[in-house]
């Protein structure tokens, strides 16, 4: 790790003063991911800006019939907020289920969702749920803040202030965890509201998150697991790593699909076995 | 050997470790806690590649960066210019199979050209941690990159490349048999032939290595603070390289948090002690998580089985070929593969069998032995075998064991095989069969088997897998223990064994507290120095409980004995006439007239009766010589559900019978058992260390290799049978390699008994993503 500067800032305005000031600054969250590309050289920011002294970034509250959760909210934080839990259960799981409790209790929302890991479950939620993302500048929707492989619409010295996330009717995301990193192998949100269904698609796509638009068209005409076409993106668009070749990622999007209907509809889990929990492994 | 079974008191009792209150609020020292006045930090510079010339080093600009003491490359400090000691010296333990092996110098500093991806190239040494890790990232080493072998088959392809110019990649070959094993073919009713591989995989222990050296120029003695196993390995290491006599090596292990086999003498360790007398600074060296991967690996051996059996269900014959990836360098002999053949049979009777081995070497990471050392890979092999010619033969695989299993009227049985230590094979006791029933019933077999039909008509899968074991432990030479009494009657036991989490300082004590008759409150285990005692031959190869248990008992017996000689004496009575009793000698006849043992401490010290005993002082030193080792057993059997969906497999019960004889603590056991089966359940459904061709490690990190968490982990049904052994005073049989060795073998089966439709599982781990492409294959 190489030596750099360390600012504590007390507000969003002088945050992005100080990230607009030094060169290769970086904002710091939770620091799950940025310490650890620090500690392996993958990282040498000549500045962090710690944004965890700003009390306005954290906190869940329930807007307009939109959920708004505060960029440095922790995933402990959500996973455990009543309101989530009550609008939008399905988003307090996919907190609940991130990596370990080390993890949930540093990682934020806006850390992650800026990071954009092709890997992460929250830009699945954002993705799958048409949220908002908030910026110290402007609001994006998800579908146009994800470009790509680590990679968003954030401009230098662009801070996520909060996300709003729009209540559907029923969501659900299922997620089959990476066995070493608890990241997403694949993981599949889905949402029904009155005028849509979306399904957002994470750790399988080669440019990370994306939506699968033949299982949006099925289910707006037909919201049953038995809908949903076996194979929804082309194997060369898919990642191929150590843990999960394409075809089985493949196969793992229709599954993980069908059970996220599956818990839509209200079904119980017909599936004892699941990663991090039920003596699985 | 056993005289008498006496009713033990504080032996085997679930006491509470001595060893928590330090651990579990902060207290423990470990090597990282040592800080010295004036310390300097040591950082290694390590190849990027597998295999690649070093065309030239150039440490200029390291040497500038502010607080860079020195650079350190091949030729720049002759002590270190030497090749690392081997942990076994050809034909140290005269192993009976091994009939080549060949050893490649591992230097301190690679000579030439690298051989692994993480070997050392040059070391920094600076004024601080920081400081050496920018100089060694400022070294900057001209490599030219040669083509890898990245497996064992590559490296014994005709016209590979070789690792080590001066030798053939092939480096050991072992073979023996019993029987008439063409005879057994000729007779078979069918013949299973089959290639059985287990993973490439590593100790992850909770602190990585580490050592700082510390050169007393004015007393010329070097103190070392190591996380070895085999700190005495490490003494004799430094003075050869120091050339000075061994006495003035000191090596200290503090509180080590784990080893399972991986931590053995390393480039890091002679490099800070050379320097630290270099430059009259104390030097520390301590390992990295990333480093961690990249400097030991474990397993990573496959066989080429062919059995001979009968439509019974009985086995004839068994046709082994095995091959090691040793990995760039092999310290250990042809152990492992020694083991696997020795372990092998397990608990089943097979009347021909011949075993042949090679060690590969490749450009990978080298081998150290891992907890199980040969023995997963063995009972991986017997019982797959077993599991096929059920499958085969359509009878029940418990029965197929049942029918094929060592009775216990037939102990001690002996197969024909030999130990490593030269010393024939001979199971010393217990009852295989009955292990096995109660395994069954522990888990509910019959209910298991039930559940799972009904399950399939849901399209459920449900499996068993069943997995006997066995560990040969206790192996030799010695070990040594001293007792001492002070002149408060307080007890001190010194061994010459260090601990890095096996429980000594409960476990010994109790042994002290039961042979010496003395409450365990007031007894001290004090280890891991090697001022204190003179010699010892590590913590390994499960070995410490068999040596170390029986030497305190011995050193309690002879202490006794003393005690009694010296009340003899300052009572004015014969020895026949003292009795003792709650830490008091006293006159049999005359119970008021007596000395406590503290009196005798005092009167110890002084007295000239002691001329005889000794020499002064309450204190008795004896070493434990055992003739061979002892045999524990085991079987594990487990209940899964593998999702049809994702692949994932999940245990719904898992239940173990264990006899590893007399238990010191049986808390200390059942900790050491449980422990070691969730290492067994990571090889068996995660953990492999995986290379690609070129030889770059793709699983570097935990983010990529998974351990096994608590949430992970089922409870264990485990139930203890007690068949002490003959072998030993104390009875007691090893009981620290066990647990990982069955579960690959009872997760192999109990995935395929689920899957069913004739899937075979041949190779470890069973990931979802092996275990998906398995259910998709069978269809
Ligand atoms: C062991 C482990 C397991 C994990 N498992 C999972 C998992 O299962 N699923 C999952 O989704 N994630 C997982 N993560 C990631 C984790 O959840 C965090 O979300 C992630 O590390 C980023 O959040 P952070 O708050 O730690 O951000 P940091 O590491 O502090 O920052 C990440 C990046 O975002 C930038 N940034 C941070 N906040 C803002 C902001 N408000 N505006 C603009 N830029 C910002 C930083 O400059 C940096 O570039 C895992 C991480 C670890 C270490």
């Amino acid at each position: 790790m190489k030596p750099f500067q360390y600012r504590l800032a007390k507000s969003v305005p002088e945050a992005v003063a100080a990230l607009a000031q030094i060169a290769e600054a970086r904002p710091l969250a939770g620091g799950m991911t940025l310490i650890p590309a620090l500690k392996h050289g993958l990282a040498a920011p000549a500045a962090l800006v710690d944004l965890g002294g700003i009390a306005s970034l954290r906190g869940v509250s329930f807007e307009n019939g939109e959920l708004v959760v505060g960029a440095m909210t922790t995933h402990a934080a959500v996973a455990g907020s009543p309101i989530v839990n009550e609008r939008l259960p399905a988003l307090g799981r996919l907190a609940g289920g991130i990596g370990d409790p080390q993890v949930r209790h540093r990682g934020t929302l806006g850390g992650s969702v800026a990071n954009n890991d092709p890997a992460a479950d929250y830009p699945a939620g954002c993705l799958g749920l048409g949220a908002t993302i908030v910026t110290n500048l402007r609001t994006v929707s998800a579908d146009e803040f994800f470009t790509g492989f680590f990679s968003t619409a954030l401009a230098p010295a662009e801070v996520i202030t909060s996300i709003r996330f729009p209540v559907p009717m029923r969501a659900a995301y299922v997620k089959f965890a990476n066995q070493a990193s608890r990241y997403a192998t694949v993981g599949v949100f889905i949402s029904q509201s009155a005028n849509a269904v979306r399904v957002a698609v994470t750790g399988a796509g080669r440019s990370g998150v994306f939506r699968a638009g033949e299982m949006e068209q099925a289910l707006a005409k037909d919201f049953r697991p038995e809908t949903l076409p076996a194979h929804c993106v082309a194997l060369d668009d898919l990642n191929t790593d150590l843990h999960a070749s394409a075809e089985y990622r493949s196969h793992l999007i229709n599954v993980l699909a069908r059970r996220a209907v599956e818990a839509c509809m209200g079904a119980p889990s017909r599936h004892p076995v699941r990663h991090g929990g039920a003596y699985a492994f | 050997m056993r005289s008498e079974m006496k009713a033990l008191k504080v032996l085997g009792q679930p006491l509470r470790r001595k060893e928590d209150l330090r651990l579990l609020t902060g207290a423990g020292r470990f090597v990282d806690d040592v800080k010295l006045e004036s310390m300097l930090y040591l950082a290694t510079v390590r190849s990027p590649y597998a295999h690649a010339r070093i065309l030239a080093i150039d440490k200029s600009e390291a040497l500038a960066v502010a607080g860079v003491v020195d650079v350190i490359v091949p030729g720049d400090c002759p002590e270190l210019d030497r090749p690392l000691p081997e942990v076994l010296e050809p034909g140290t333990l005269s192993n009976p199979y091994c009939d080549l092996h060949l050893t490649n110098p591992h230097h301190v500093l690679a000579r030439g050209k690298a051989t692994f991806q993480g070997e050392p190239v040059a070391m920094v040494v600076a004024e601080s941690k920081l400081a050496a890790a920018l100089g060694a990232e400022a070294v900057h080493v001209e490599y030219e990159e040669l083509p890898a072998v990245h497996s064992a088959e590559d490296a014994m392809r005709p016209g590979a490349p070789r690792v080590h110019d001066a030798n053939p990649n092939i480096i050991g070959h072992l073979k023996t048999a019993i029987g008439d094993l063409d005879a057994a073919f000729r007779k078979a009713d069918f013949v299973i032939e089959e290639r059985l591989a287990i993973q490439r995989l590593a100790s992850m222990p909770i602190e990585g290595r580490g050592i700082v050296a510390s050169w007393d120029a004015r007393r010329e003695e070097m103190t070392v603070w190591s996380t070895d196993q085999v700190p005495y390995r490490l003494r004799d290491a430094l003075a050869r390289m120091l050339d000075i006599h061994y006495d003035r090596v000191r090596i200290i292990s503090g509180d080590v948090g784990g080893a399972f086999g991986g931590k053995g003498l390393i480039a890091e360790d002679l490099a800070a002690a050379a320097l630290s007398r270099r430059l009259h600074r104390p030097v520390k060296w301590i390992e990295s998580r990333s480093e961690n991967f990249v400097s030991a690996h474990a397993r990573d051996q496959y066989h080429d089985v062919r059995v001979a059996a009968r439509n019974d269900g009985t086995l004839l014959g068994i046709d082994l070929k095995i091959v090691k990836d040793v990995g760039a360098y092999n310290h250990y002999e042809m152990v492992q593969t020694t083991n696997t053949v020795n372990h092998v049979l397990s608990h089943y009777k097979v009347p021909a069998f011949r075993a042949e081995g090679w060690c590969v070497v490749t450009n990978k990471v080298q081998m150290r032995p891992t907890r199980g050392a040969g023995r997963p890979e063995a009972s991986f092999v017997m019982d797959r075998v077993l599991d096929f010619v059920a499958a085969r033969t359509g009878i029940d695989p418990l029965e197929v064991r049942l029918r094929n299993i060592i009775p216990a009227e037939e102990m001690p049985y002996s197969n024909g095989l030999t130990y490593r230590d030269n010393v024939a094979i001979s199971y010393d006791g217990g009852d295989y069969p009955r292990m096995l029933r109660l395994a069954a019933e522990r888990l509910g077999y019959a209910d298991w088997r039930k559940r799972q039909a009904d399950a399939r008509k849901d399209g459920r899968l449900i499996g068993i897998g069943i997995s006997s074991s066995l560990e040969a432990g206790g192996v030799g030479p010695c070990e040594g223990a001293r007792i001492t009494i002070d002149d408060k009657g307080r007890v001190s036991v010194y061994l010459g064994v260090n601990s890095h989490g096996q429980s000594h300082e409960t476990t010994f004590a109790q042994v002290c507290a039961e042979y010496l008759e003395v409450p365990y409150e007031s007894v001290r285990v004090v280890a891991g120095d090697t001022a204190l005692m003179r010699y010892g031959y590590g913590t390994g190869a499960s070995r410490v409980g068999v040596n170390a248990g029986n030497a305190v008992m011995l050193a309690a017996l002879a202490l006794k004995q003393k005690i009694r000689a010296l009340a003899a004496h300052v009572l004015g009575v014969g020895e026949d006439d003292v009795r003792l009793e709650a830490q008091r000698a006293f006159v049999a006849s005359d119970p008021d007239r007596g000395r406590t043992f503290a009196q005798l401490a005092q009167a110890a010290r002084a007295n000239k009766r002691m001329i005889d005993l000794g020499g002064p002082g309450l204190t008795a030193t004896e070493f434990f010589y055992p003739e061979t080792v002892t045999w524990s057993s085991a079987v594990h059997m487990v209940a899964v559900e593998v999702d049809p969906g994702t692949g994932i497999v999940g245990v719904l019960k898992y239940a173990i019978v264990h006899d590893c004889g007399v238990p010191m603590n049986s808390a200390v056991v059942d900790g050491q058992l449980q422990g070691g089966t969730v290492q067994g359940i990571g090889a068996a459904l995660g953990e492999e260390m995986v290379y690609d061709v070129s030889g770059q490690l793709l699983t570097g990190s935990f983010m990529d290799y998974p351990m096994p968490r608590a949430a992970d982990v089922p409870p264990f049904e485990i139930e203890h049978l007690v068949t002490p052994t003959p072998k030993n005073p104390l009875g007691v049989r090893a009981a620290g390699e066990g647990g990982p060795v069955s579960p690959p073998a009872a997760f192999a089966g109990a995935v395929e008994d689920a899957i069913g439709k004739r899937c075979r599982i041949t190779r470890m781990p069973l990931t979802p993503q092996r275990v998906f492409e398995i259910i998709r294959d069978a269809k």
